[in-house]
């Protein structure tokens, strides 16, 4: 056992309460370290050329890191990061992010409910799936109105031409070829693209960004509220000492 | 619940009133606290535990902290009971007298006192 292999030992020991004290502030957290420092030094000092066995038996002592970190950190009034996890989300936060992902108005009520979320997340992931709806919207309708001899029928092709571009490319390839069958929509999408001319282009990139944002709006502000959820103890984790 | 839990429970609350009760006499460096309490299995096994609550403890300004070289060996931090540590320890006193009697009288005689 040669005196490295003890330090190595230590610095060890350390490293794992340093690692298992995440949560804990980091002032305090320097606090205790420098403290069981000095408890490993003083123990030690009172042999010359300690070995091996004998910083196992100070380092054992002292109790496993993860205990120790654990105590701590109900010491320092806070929990243990699976409590503090388990109390992160409740049924309404964890109802609150999907629904506002796959149908916003009620997810993101569910979000205004709890109180696990700032105003400030709340206000975000209500206004951006609303702007981003309004954009889609107003994209959407002004593209119909530019449309001249637009109808119903082949604003709801370009719809569908948005939606599927490869579909469209392909027709628009080949147009004699959908012509020749003209009760699929496809003929539509080939003369609104022929109306449009140039613009034809500039307008999908323009709808499907649009689109993206509108779909994907709502998709960021469960996002958002699931990263942002402020992380508290449940009731029931608040083992508490007497004040 | 288990022997073992069941102590680290009731520990916890009187552990730091044992720390203030030993810093009423004397100042204590960290180790010497730990030599002292670790005499009894019932205040502590895990030493390493009492750094986290003289953190604590120092913290809310019940203890105050100073270090000094040794004579001997590394220097050490010494913990002195400060103004607010005494009143605090002579709440605990009349608390835990109250607290004592009551589970007594209820395991003595299965009727409270």
């Amino acid at each position: 056992m040669s005196e490295q292999q003890g330090r190595r030992l230590i610095a060890d020991y350390l490293r794992r309460v340093e690692v298992a004290l995440g949560g804990v502030p980091a002032a305090q957290r320097r606090e205790i370290l420098d403290d069981l420092q000095a408890h490993i030094d003083e123990a030690l000092s009172g042999t010359p050329t300690p070995s091996d066995a004998d910083v196992r038996n100070v380092l054992d002592r002292l109790g496993a890191p993860e205990e120790l970190a654990r105590d701590a950190r109900e010491r320092l009034g806070m929990v243990s990061e699976e409590r503090v996890r388990a109390g992160g989300a409740g049924p309404l936060e964890i109802a609150a992010v999907v629904l506002t992902v796959i149908f916003f108005p009620v997810g993101i009520l569910l979000a205004w409910m709890s109180d696990r979320w700032r105003t400030r997340d709340k206000v975000i992931a209500t206004v951006v799936p609303i702007v981003g709806c309004a954009l889609f919207v107003i994209g959407f309708f002004g593209a119909f109105a530019t449309m001249r001899s637009g109808t119903v029928d082949s604003a709801v092709s370009q719809a569908t031409a948005v939606t599927i571009p490869q579909e469209r490319e392909d027709q628009a390839t080949a147009p004699s070829g959908a012509q020749a069958t003209p009760v699929q929509p496809s003929v539509e999408v080939v003369q609104t693209s022929e109306r449009g001319s140039g613009n034809g282009v500039v307008e999908l990139v323009l709808g499907l960004g649009l689109l993206v944002f509108a779909l994907g709006s709502p998709l960021f502000a469960g996002v958002w509220l699931g990263a942002t959820m402020i992380r508290r103890p449940a009731p029931l984790a608040l083992v508490g000492m007497p004040a | 619940m288990d022997t073992a839990a069941l102590m680290t429970q009731m520990r916890k609350g009187a552990l730091e009133y044992c720390v203030l009760a030993l810093l009423e006499q004397r100042e204590h460096y960290g180790f010497e606290l730990v030599q002292t309490l670790s005499q009894s299995d019932a205040l502590l096994t895990t030493e390493g535990t009492i750094y986290p609550l003289l953190s604590r403890l120092h913290r809310e300004g019940m203890v105050e902290t100073e270090w000094r070289e040794s004579p001997s060996g590394p220097p050490r931090k010494y913990y002195r009971l400060t103004p607010d540590g005494q009143t605090a320890l002579a709440a605990f006193r009349v608390q835990w007298a109250a607290f004592r009697d009551a589970v007594n009288a209820i395991l003595a005689t299965g009727e409270a006192a």
